[in-house]
């Protein structure tokens, strides 16, 4: 794609004696995958812009073994990189002009699956009833990738078969089936929006439908009967990606699809333009996973495939904590508010209190990829940094300012971008909100005293860290109304006087209730759970609700701990500390 | 009352010391009973449920009131405070939620309010049908010779499973002494 100049090759450090600095940018590639030959082979032809001098490109090892490589038709040298030979591989590249070259190679053999990172998982597919290849890897490429950059491109991708099978790939829409004539058949996908990630699924067919507002099909190739939860998912598939059309804007195509992947796949799921591919065992082993691994994969067709991260401080924020906040807000609609409320706590308590020795690293930071609290940062305390933008502009304004952005396109977003999209949208300055939640590491922490005055209360809410922003307070009342006010707070104590109604008492103040931010809320004054300035039973019932929570030990598992209402503050609500909280109260 | 009694028989004393005591005077017909020393107990009921009404009687010198519920439906928590105005006024608490291995009660009481209230211990112990009439306090005060005072509810707390918050109707009682 011509629109960046994007590096092939980027000679890092270790690297700059090893290779020539090759500067191209991938336009266009042609992958035919042979999959009815007796052995399998896969043909890349590649349109590279060259836009700078080299002598050679080096490539992610390739999923089989390289049979041939030409540069505009004259064959070339290749061997393993001399420094990674197990990573990359070096090919030749003469001198030549600037300008347009196509790259082709052949790879033919047997496949090497075996993931280079989760010892006994795969990372593809290739024996048995169904085949499935996920973006190229270090050790399963089978298109040419960028290594460095961001680099989208457009693509075909065709797959020979046996004609009793099905084969999918591309964007969403259906391929174009050409029947060969000799008992195989070949599928023809275009994938036209650009993208770096391609992808090729073999199978039987599909085994379900689910006829929703955009229909969406299962392929399961594993052995057995499909898994029962599977037609909820895809209940839920079509209405969440409905929701996406409805706030995101239009997705690729007019149909959707789930494609269960057998065996120990190396990653849960990946979302590609309307396509998800998902492990099997993941029905199974992990169903409190299904849900929201569902809803945040397809939601990487808007981010991370219509529009990406450039090459930017923080761009897997782009694609990961977009996706997140999509996939909440987006079960909050199709499930209630309150499964949205649960996964906003999962996320703000797995990075609150999660993070492997405490490291942290911001949001933004241009190192965040190499820190230990990288997935903590992007994926959680992400979605929340995004849902706390949402909360300062409202949400139908947010909704403007997210298409604006999602229209700057594949390595596109960038976060000053998005900063200029909000004000646009709504006419907020977002830049100190950004500077809080995204540039600094941490999160606030609130400890309220509350007095009660009349039939309400005051509140004196010292707020630690460096944080400046309206904090949602819902009000509880005794006639069993309810009403959401916002307190602006500042760093430091904050005093508040709650609105009083002469026809009803206050009995709780919570604050920012939805979780629509990365904070911990602690009672100043103990016992006062319920911030209203009495201790009372409301207090004992808050933590017997909460009983049986816990802080998770599982990534993504809502354990729905909340530590307001831990009391003896061991990471585990319980009885414990119901009994603790009414020996306080009783006397 | 004592004090009352010992007035009419020196009236009566005083008679017989003026009488002939061949002939004794007819004894005057017996004083009927006196009067409660409350006369009026009054109850503001609302007419529909889920409610929350006082009932209550005199017993002997002291005034039994009840706090009842009805129509509450399923309730995993509730509590509040009764509030008297002039009048000194203990409580016990009818565990109305389950004994102690399913629910926990809170009570504390001053001479002014009492604040009342129970639990489930968590989710797992399901919430309590209270739609029929429920007794959910037995409250006791002193039958005041002339005092005047009102019990009302204040701070309902009516929470369901889900953490909601519920309404009801809230009735009062009012008390006015009279000496007779």
């Amino acid at each position: 794609m011509k629109r960046s100049i994007a590096r092939l090759l980027l000679t890092l450090p270790a690297l700059s004696s090893a290779s020539a600095l090759a500067q191209v940018d991938i336009v266009h590639q042609r992958v035919l995958v042979d999959d009815f030959a007796p052995e399998l082979s896969i043909e890349i032809h590649a349109d590279l812009e060259r836009t700078g001098p080299s002598s050679g490109l080096d490539l992610l090892a390739p999923l089989l073994p390289i049979e041939s490589v030409t540069i505009d038709g004259s064959p070339t040298n290749f061997r393993p990189h001399p420094q990674f030979p197990e990573q990359l591989v070096q090919i030749d590249w003469p001198n030549a002009e600037l300008g347009l070259t196509e790259v082709q190679l052949t790879l033919r053999g047997a496949p090497n699956c075996a993931s280079a990172t989760a010892p006994g998982a795969v990372r593809c597919v290739l024996s048995g009833p169904t085949s499935v290849l996920p973006p190229s890897g270090v050790g399963s490429a089978w298109y040419l990738q960028n290594i460095w950059a961001s680099d989208p491109f457009t693509a075909q991708v065709s797959v020979r078969v046996d004609s009793s099978m099905e084969a999918l790939s591309g964007q969403g829409q259906e391929g174009q089936r050409v029947d060969n004539g000799d008992s195989s058949s070949t599928y023809i996908f275009d994938a036209t929006h650009p993208t770096e990630l391609l992808w090729m699924y073999i199978g039987a067919g599909s085994v379900l439908e689910e006829d929703g507002a955009l229909p969406v099909k299962a392929y399961y190739g594993g052995a057995g009967e499909f898994p029962e939860r599977l037609q909820p998912a895809l209940s839920l598939a079509s209405s969440v990606l409905d929701y996406y059309r409805t706030t995101l804007g239009a997705p690729p195509a007019d149909i959707a699809r789930l494609i269960l992947i057998p065996g120990r796949f190396e990653f849960a799921g990946l979302g590609m333009m309307n396509n998800v591919l998902i492990s099997d065992y993941i029905f199974t082993d992990f169903e409190y996973i299904v849900d929201q691994g569902i809803a945040h994969e397809y939601a990487h067709t808007w981010w991370g495939n219509l529009a990406s991260g450039g090459d930017v401080p923080g761009a897997a924020f782009f694609g990961e904590g977009f996706a997140e906040y999509s996939a909440w807000r987006a079960m909050g609609h199709v499930l209630g508010p309150e499964a949205r409320v649960a996964g906003h706590r999962m996320n703000a308590v797995w990075y609150m209190y999660r993070r492997p020795g405490d490291e942290d690293v911001a949001i933004l930071d241009r190192d965040v990829r190499s820190s230990p609290a990288f997935v903590f940062s992007t994926y959680h305390k992400g979605a929340l940094a995004l849902s706390a933008l949402e909360q300062a502009v409202t949400e139908p304004s947010f909704t403007d300012a997210l298409q604006r952005f999602l229209a700057r396109g594949p390595g596109g977003l960038s976060i000053e971008g998005l900063l200029e999209d909000i004000q646009e949208a709504s006419g907020y300055d977002a830049t100190g909100d950004v500077a809080q939640w995204m540039r600094q590491t941490g999160y606030p922490k609130l400890t309220v005293h509350p007095r009660a005055e009349g039939r309400a209360a005051r509140l004196w809410i010292d707020l630690e860290g460096s944080y400046q922003f309206g904090l949602p307070v819902r009000l509880r009342y005794s006639n069993g109304e309810q009403e959401t006010i916002v307190v602006d707070v500042i760093a430091g104590r904050n005093e508040t006087l709650l609105p009083e109604r002469s026809d009803t008492d206050l009995l709780a103040a919570e604050l920012d209730p939805a979780w629509m931010m990365v904070r911990e809320v602690n009672a100043g004054d103990p016992g006062d759970i319920t911030m209203d300035g009495h201790l009372d039973i409301n207090d004992l019932i808050e933590v017997a609700l909460h009983s049986g929570a816990q802080l998770p030990e599982q990534r993504r598992f809502d354990g729905g701990y909340d530590p307001l209402f831990d009391i003896d503050r061991n990471f585990t609500i319980d009885q414990l500390d119901l009994r603790q909280l009414h020996a306080l109260l009783a006397n | 009352m004592g004090g009352m009694r010992f007035l009419w028989l020196s009236a009566l004393l005083g008679v017989c010391a003026c009488g002939s005591p061949e002939t004794p005077p007819s004894l005057p017909p017996p004083p009927s009973p006196p009067p409660p020393p409350v006369s009026r107990l009054t109850f503001q009921t609302p007419d529909a449920a889920p409610r929350l009404y006082f009932q209550g009687q005199l017993q002997g010198e002291q005034l039994n009131l009840e706090l009842w519920s009805e129509g509450l439906g399923e309730v995993f928590g509730l509590g509040g405070v009764v509030r008297s105005t002039s009048i000194p006024v203990s409580a016990e608490q009818a565990q109305v939620l389950g004994g102690e291995d399913r629910a926990l009660y809170l009570l504390r009481s001053t001479d002014q309010e009492v604040v009342f209230g129970g639990t489930r211990l968590s989710k797992t112990e399901g919430s309590a049908d209270l739609s029929a009439p429920t007794k959910l306090l037995s409250l006791t005060l002193p039958a005041p010779e002339s005092a005047s005072g009102t019990l009302e509810l204040q701070r309902v707390i009516i929470r369901g499973i889900d953490g909601s918050y519920r309404a009801a109707a809230l009735g009062t009682a009012a008390l006015q002494g009279v000496s007779p």
